[in-house]
């Protein structure tokens, strides 16, 4: 068997540590937006046109704080938590001098940006 | 307008298919979008887009658990997340070409092959190795790995080392899984983690974890292209991917008390029926 995979096992665990509560603190505030959107939503229901959304909708729909805005935004939030893991983990590679899993991370964020701005409509 | 009432169905569906989902090892996606297409009658686009959402929400509340305790192999996960980054964001733009009936026939066919794989699971005893060494991808990248055993092993130490093989193989099968993830809104663990224990000789514990950490990234990236798609719609996703999360929770809890394992070979029989069903939508509208 080989030896563990980090020569600095202390400082890696800790970092696992801060990402797991980066998980569960996302999660909670994504998680706690899309529940109050949807209390809102069954209060004051409303007609929405779903198959109309685009970014620019999105946004409208967050801006005016509606109920359907609340929960795109929760879901956007959603979404991103695994951007911004990818993120960290890079940021973490960087600092330790790790190029080449910081190029595997930096790829992985390019997919992720293409799948943003890549425009079918 | 989609009332309350629908809301409570999509979410007690999503919890039974969560639940179903931890016991079998199979996800929740495998279920929902058949379930949301044949039973509520929506748009199979619609119900994948739901079921992404509800994918990334498992993902991510499991992940947290798993990389506490530290069974993740966050290397490895995060260097086949390029061919499954790369294959989810080419399975959400094809997807998107693609009409309700061919998308429901891709869907039958990934179902049959899920049952295959839990029928064989159920049939076939896991006595896989681990690997000797390290090959040069995992060696370059230093992508083995180590994880602590709550119960000692023979040597009185507690913790676990473990090479990887085969990384081309599996990033190659990563690729493929990612296509299906974003095609059809499935997690795609039923693909990477027998490739994981039988490619790369991961133990379960190790390569379960690593292709959850792996699905939070596939399934963001085909949901962003789902949601800027219009397929996302928030009064179904919503509902589903809380209703997802919990089943998800009290069906990892259940696996203690029910052996799933014995009900394998018929689930795996039920789904092959469900893929029958779908086919016959798909082909001839019924």
């Amino acid at each position: 068997m080989s030896e563990p995979k980090s020569p600095n096992l202390e400082r890696e665990i800790a970092f696992e540590n801060l990402v797991s509560i980066y998980f569960r603190i996302t999660l909670l505030i994504s998680g706690l937006l899309m529940l109050v959107g949807i209390v809102l939503f069954a209060r004051h229901p409303y007609a929405f046109d779903f198959t109309a959304i685009t970014t620019r909708v999105i946004l409208q729909e967050i801006n005016k704080l509606s109920s359907v805005g609340i929960m795109l935004l929760g879901i956007t939030i959603l979404l991103l938590i695994p951007l911004g893991r990818v993120v960290i983990l890079m940021t973490y590679y960087l600092s330790n001098s790790d190029y080449r899993m910081s190029m595997v991370s930096f790829t992985v964020l390019i997919f992720m940006l293409l799948g943003m701005i890549f425009n079918i409509k | 307008m989609i009332d309350i009432v629908s809301n409570c169905s999509y979410f007690i569906v999503a919890f039974l298919a969560g639940i179903i989902g931890a016991l079998f090892g199979i996800g929740g996606g495998i279920i929902i979008v058949p379930t949301l297409t044949l039973a509520f009658g929506l748009d199979p686009h619609i119900a994948i887009g739901a079921s992404i959402v509800a994918v990334v929400a498992t993902s991510v509340a499991s992940t947290g658990a798993y990389v506490k305790e530290d069974l993740v192999n966050m290397r490895l996960g995060m260097f086949l997340e390029v061919g499954t980054s790369f294959g989810a964001l080419v399975g959400a733009i094809t997807a998107a070409y693609l009409k309700n009936n061919e998308l429901l026939i891709l869907f039958s066919v990934i179902l049959t092959y899920a049952s295959y794989t839990m029928y064989r699971s159920s049939k076939t005893p896991e006595h896989l190795q681990f690997a000797a060494k390290n090959d040069f991808l995992a060696e370059k990248f230093h992508l083995n790995g180590r994880y602590e055993e709550k119960h000692s092993n023979i040597d009185g130490t507690n913790v676990i080392n473990y090479n990887v093989e085969n990384v081309p193989e599996v990033l190659g099968i990563s690729v493929g899984a990612g296509i299906a993830s974003g095609l059809l809104g499935v997690g795609g663990g039923f693909i990477k983690v027998p490739a994981l224990v039988k490619l790369s000789k991961l133990p379960m514990k190790a390569a379960s974890a690593t292709s959850n950490f792996m699905i939070g990234v596939t399934a963001s990236t085909s949901a962003i292209v789902y949601l800027k798609l219009g397929y996302v719609d928030p009064l179904i996703a919503v509902p589903v991917a809380f209703g997802t999360l919990f089943g998800a929770v009290l069906g990892a809890r259940l696996i203690h008390y029910i052996d799933a394992s014995k009900l394998r070979a018929y689930f795996a029989g039920l789904l092959v029926l469900i893929a029958i069903r779908l086919f016959i939508q798909a082909v001839f509208g019924i």
